[in-house]
């Protein structure tokens, strides 16, 4: 299947979720694959079946203790203000039954699609259930528990001895977790764009974080203001992206595609566009082919309205992958299912219109100080690259 | 697993010299973003002309188990020109991680080797000393006690202008007890770092010799506050960041942390800012900055907002087009 695109998933992976009214809900999972299969972008594709992650893979990563810990929690045992010392039952973070096969499964797509794409047996994979970047190595963090994509990333390495991997992460959380398991790695790029951390969640992710020891400049961030909007995210964006990936020089990227930053996502504010969520994926489509033979694994991430954002911004991933068109109207059967279910009126286009979100009044100066923090990023970053 | 490599760990001692006087045990403090390094367990290793050996308190699966969110090397002198490196602690994933009960008291950011000149000491000497040294203040002892502090700058301002020919004979006969000042305000190790802070920025003061009784222990410059502060005020754990506007009353600060508590939502850290209303005796405001170890605070900016508290950030949520605040929220 060489040239082609592979879409890994299966089922089990949208056994993670916290439930209730947790905003961390894997049925944007399946409204995704339901929007694609209903647009025929699947048409030809059958979904490549991961297994669960091992604990010698977890172990790449995360400490045998937290592993225990989360295996435990899992059973339902396991002493609760002890686990709360791992992240483990805190709000964000509650412990349901399985929690740790759910996760390792995550985990396992991930892996598998990287394998996927370096073993040249697909061209570009997704796994839109990847992308929990803020697990630590032995703490749950932001409804993250494992870290899929550093497993993933560890694991290449030492498959690959001379890999260099570059993680461009555009979630609009600072991409913490795998910025500090890398932190002094300099053959993993770790690239975050978001929304500041002066008053976000978790809070890192200034342009000052720039990696450590043999790491430094290899931990690059770029933190945008509140309302930031699509203009100023894509021009940002092409300043700063790829000139720091050419300057390194991956053999294999991987996307991080939280969609969190867009205007309707209640838990952040940088009120960016399905625009920008079509911009990622094609730009980053172009930078694999120029620099790395077209090696590109995409995950999912962040992305909290389930209904009109997620599916959407999803399915835009995966034709920017799968190298086809997203229609412009939404499909009727798709539209009557989720409708239903749907607390929001869902909407009737694929992309969003330029005039849904008009400009806001401070967007000069937001634009301005973005660009400063830009200009100000690759002044430090540049020439600690080789 | 990877163990810290050797090289690194003399590195990173290296640029904190070893402590070499007094009868207590010095500790040496650093941290390390390494994982546990059991394979130097009691391997001798060569750090600024000491013999040291390192030594973990903590085996492998207690390091796991116990885990402190705070790694910290203690060196510990054992006898002349020997100590050990105690470990403990585990693994630090995020920079500037506070320690418990650190960082917030003047001996946990004071100085302990203290560079100190007698009165009678010349100003060539002196200025010698904070060029070696690379420090500007030097306590003044006489027969072990403290009479005065002198700067680099007293001293240099004492005599004629750079360029001046008369300018070295100057700085040769001027003594410390000359310049120095006689009224010095110190501080206790166990003074609050805020007060040495106030201390310092009321009177001027570049830094403060720090006393234990009549025995100069440490010294704190205005730069180890502003490092404190600056670790005080960090971020060292995944946070969200809250600002709430605090009525002049009584218990406003408690019903805020409160309402926090019935979020189920950790507190990471609290600081209140004092601000004057304007004209003198007007009524004040204040601004509490809390940091929610939560990746979700609007169920606490819900609840705040409907106790009555003005929320600064994070922003209302625009009001859903469908009337439904909890859109997208399944």
């Amino acid at each position: 299947m060489s040239g082609r695109a592979a879409f890994v998933h299966d089922v089990a992976l949208e056994d993670y979720g916290f439930g209730g009214d947790h905003p961390f809900n894997p049925v944007r999972l399946r409204m995704t694959i339901e929007l694609c299969e209903s647009l025929g972008l699947l048409d030809g594709y059958s979904f490549v079946s991961p297994d669960p992650a091992t604990d010698e893979d977890l172990r790449t990563v995360h400490y045998t203790s937290y592993v225990r810990r989360v295996q435990l929690a899992s059973r339902g045992e396991g002493d609760l203000e002890e686990l709360a010392q791992y992240g483990l039952g805190t709000s964000d973070n509650p412990i349901f039954p399985d929690i740790h096969l759910a996760c390792a499964h995550v985990v396992g797509g991930t892996l598998r699609a990287a394998r996927l794409v370096m073993n040249g047996e697909a061209e570009h994979a997704v796994c839109i259930s990847g992308g929990l970047h803020h697990a630590l190595r032995s703490q749950a963090s932001g409804f993250c528990i494992y870290n899929d994509a550093a497993v993933a990333i560890a694991r290449l390495k030492e498959e690959h001895p001379d890999i260099k991997i570059a993680y461009l992460d555009t979630d609009v959380h600072h991409g913490d977790g795998v910025q500090w398991i890398f932190y002094d790695d300099p053959d993993v790029l770790t690239v975050s764009m978001h929304e500041t951390g002066r008053y976000l969640f978790p809070g890192t992710g200034g342009v000052k974080e720039l990696g450590q020891r043999e790491g430094n400049g290899y931990s690059v961030n770029l933190p945008l203001e509140p309302f930031t909007q699509d203009g100023s995210f894509v021009e940002c964006f092409e300043a700063v992206i790829p000139e720091v990936l050419r300057a390194f020089g991956p053999d294999l990227i991987i996307s991080q595609n939280g969609c969190d930053g867009h205007a309707l996502d209640p838990l952040a504010h940088l009120s960016v566009t399905t625009r920008v969520y079509e911009h990622v994926p094609t730009r980053v489509h172009e930078l694999a082919h120029e620099l790395c033979q077209g090696r590109w694994l995409a995950v999912g991430g962040g992305g909290y309205d389930i209904w009109r954002v997620v599916p959407r911004a999803w399915t835009a991933l995966w034709a920017a992958v799968s190298h086809q068109e997203m229609p412009e109207e939404m499909p009727e059967d798709w539209l009557e299912k989720w409708g239903e279910e749907s607390p929001v009126k869902l909407p009737l286009l694929t992309r969003d219109e330029a005039d849904d979100y008009p400009p806001i009044e401070r967007a000069e100066q937001i634009e301005d100080r973005n660009r400063r923090t830009a200009e100000e990023l690759l002044e430090k970053v540049l020439p600690l690259i080789r | 697993m990877r163990a810290l490599r050797r090289s690194a760990l003399q590195h990173e001692l290296g640029d904190r010299r070893a402590t070499t006087r007094g009868a207590h045990p010095q500790a040496l403090e650093a941290s390390y973003w390494e994982e546990p390094l059991s394979a130097y367990n009691d391997s001798p290793v060569s750090l600024g002309g000491w013999r040291l050996s390192i030594h973990y308190d903590l085996d492998d699966q207690d390091w796991y188990y116990n885990r402190d969110p705070s790694p910290a090397v203690s060196l510990i002198r054992t006898g002349a020109g020997e100590g050990r490196f105690i470990m403990r602690g585990g693994f630090r994933e995020a920079p500037l991680r506070l320690r418990e009960g650190e960082m917030l008291l003047v001996r946990d950011s004071m100085t302990r080797e203290v560079v100190t000149v007698g009165p009678e000491t010349t100003a060539v000497e002196a200025l010698a000393l904070c060029r070696r040294y690379r420090i500007r203040h030097l306590p003044v002892l006489q027969e072990g006690r403290l009479v005065g502090i002198i700067s680099d700058r007293d001293l240099r301002s004492a005599a004629p202008a750079l360029g001046d020919p008369d300018r070295t004979a100057a700085l040769e006969r001027i003594r410390v007890s000359d310049e120095m000042a006689r009224e010095v305000t110190t501080a206790r190790p166990e003074d609050p770092i805020e007060d040495a802070a106030m201390a310092m920025y009321e009177g001027k003061f570049g830094c403060l010799p720090v006393m234990e009784g009549e025995d100069l222990v440490g010294i704190v410059t205005s730069s180890d506050v502003m490092k404190a502060l600056a670790r005080l005020v960090g971020v060292h754990e995944p946070s969200s960041r809250l600002e709430v506007a605090l009525p002049n009353r009584s218990g406003s600060l408690a019903e805020v942390v409160g309402i926090i508590r019935d979020e189920e939502v950790n507190l990471v850290s609290v600081l209140a800012s004092s601000v004057d209303g304007g004209e003198g005796e007007g009524p004040k405001e204040r601004v509490a900055v809390l940091r929610l170890a939560t990746i979700i605070p609007s169920g606490v900016v819900k609840s705040l907002r409907e106790a009555g508290y003005q929320v600064l950030w994070p922003p209302a949520e625009p009001e859903a087009d469908d009337a439904n605040p909890d859109a997208g929220r399944a």
